[in-house]
């Protein structure tokens, strides 16, 4: 099991103790993690603002239950990850609902590509910049877990256990939820060329 | 001889679960040119991830939520002023109450003073030696706060 490591261990001694401005220093080794999750699982722009803050508050008051099981930025990304499950819950926001279509997301972005300065790029630097919108888009078209899991996977770097100890997940979910995701992003992205070959 | 290739979920389990992967299928991918393409579509998928922007806020939240923790703990001090304030008033009051059920007889032979006057003069007390423990106790919280937070 992997555990806490000794600069985790001295950050949370030290704002236990009372020193806040250690609680800064752990705001900004994991904010990376929060922002990804609650990025990928809200969509509202002033909910993520205010639910990243909440995040960290429980993090401050909870902190004196952290038990060192794991590495704090996961433990962290877990309390990121179920407070935002709460929220779309109470939302009643749909979390693993795969079939979705967003045409007019789609044709906004990539009108949006075309007036952002591309003509600038060479040929190369131009396909590269569009594919990486085309996934953009296609990521965002993800229901809020599959998006999670699979920028924890490939943006985060995360390996299997440290995701499904975010999420909660058996390793066996979590690693069919990364395949019908990727399986999925990779076919969007065909159809995507395909109608633009067109 | 139909050649059966892996499927999908296989040769992503031969990239991103290596460890996984059974070697049977793991020597086809690699000796197979159809298989191959398919591993390099989803590495190229993985690189494209490694592309993609990162989200970033435009507040500094750690001021922001420093701010939000000392609004809470400042709050908490307050309420625990308070939760201290009620047990000391009542025993205070109780303490008065028994020393004037013994005393009042008493005061009422050597002063001569009435029964209204005696209630007034225990108010007036009460009230001060009320409003000196709480100023007490607050500047008790305050400097072991001070000692905390240095
Ligand atoms: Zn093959």
């Amino acid at each position: 099991m992997e555990k806490g490591n000794s600069t985790d261990i001295h950050l949370v001694e030290m704002v236990l103790k009372g020193n806040t401005t250690s609680f800064k220093y752990i705001i900004a080794n994991t904010q990376g993690l929060v922002i990804q999750i609650v990025y990928k699982m809200i969509n509202n722009q002033q909910d993520r603002e205010d639910l990243i803050q909440e995040v960290y508050l429980k993090v401050y008051n909870k902190l004196s239950s952290f038990r060192f099981n794991s590495k704090l930025s996961t433990w962290i990304g877990r309390i990121a990850y179920n407070t935002c499950i709460n929220y779309l819950e109470k939302k009643k926001i749909p979390i693993l609902d795969l079939n979705v279509d967003h045409e007019s997301d789609r044709q906004e972005v990539i009108n949006g590509s075309s007036s952002n300065g591309l003509a600038n790029f060479t040929e190369d630097e131009i396909f590269r910049k569009e594919r990486t919108l085309i996934l953009q888009l296609e990521v965002e078209k993800l229901p809020p877990i599959y998006r999670t899991v699979v920028t924890l996977f490939h943006m985060e770097e995360l390996n299997y256990k440290e995701i499904s100890k975010i999420t909660n997940l058996p390793l066996g979910t979590l690693k069919s939820y990364l395949f019908r995701a990727r399986k999925q992003l990779k076919e969007n992205i065909l159809i995507n060329y395909k109608i633009e070959d067109l | 001889m139909k050649t059966i290739h892996p499927d999908d979920q296989s040769i992503q389990q031969f990239i991103f679960d290596k460890d996984h992967c059974d070697k049977n299928i793991a020597r086809h991918i690699n000796a197979c040119q159809i298989c191959q393409k398919m591993v390099a579509g989803y590495q190229e998928l993985s690189t494209d991830f490694k592309a993609q922007e990162v989200p970033v806020l435009d507040f500094n939240l750690e001021d922001r939520v420093l701010r939000q923790i000392t609004t809470q703990l400042e709050r908490e001090k307050r309420s625990n002023r308070y939760f201290f304030a009620g047990p000391i008033v009542f025993i205070i009051i109780g303490i008065v109450a028994i020393l004037s059920y013994i005393f009042i007889g008493e005061m009422k032979y050597s002063f001569g003073i009435e029964d209204l006057s005696i209630g007034f003069i225990i108010c007036v007390g009460l009230l001060i030696v009320t409003l000196f423990s709480m100023d007490m106790m607050a500047t008790y919280k305050s400097k072991m706060n001070k000692i905390d937070f240095s």
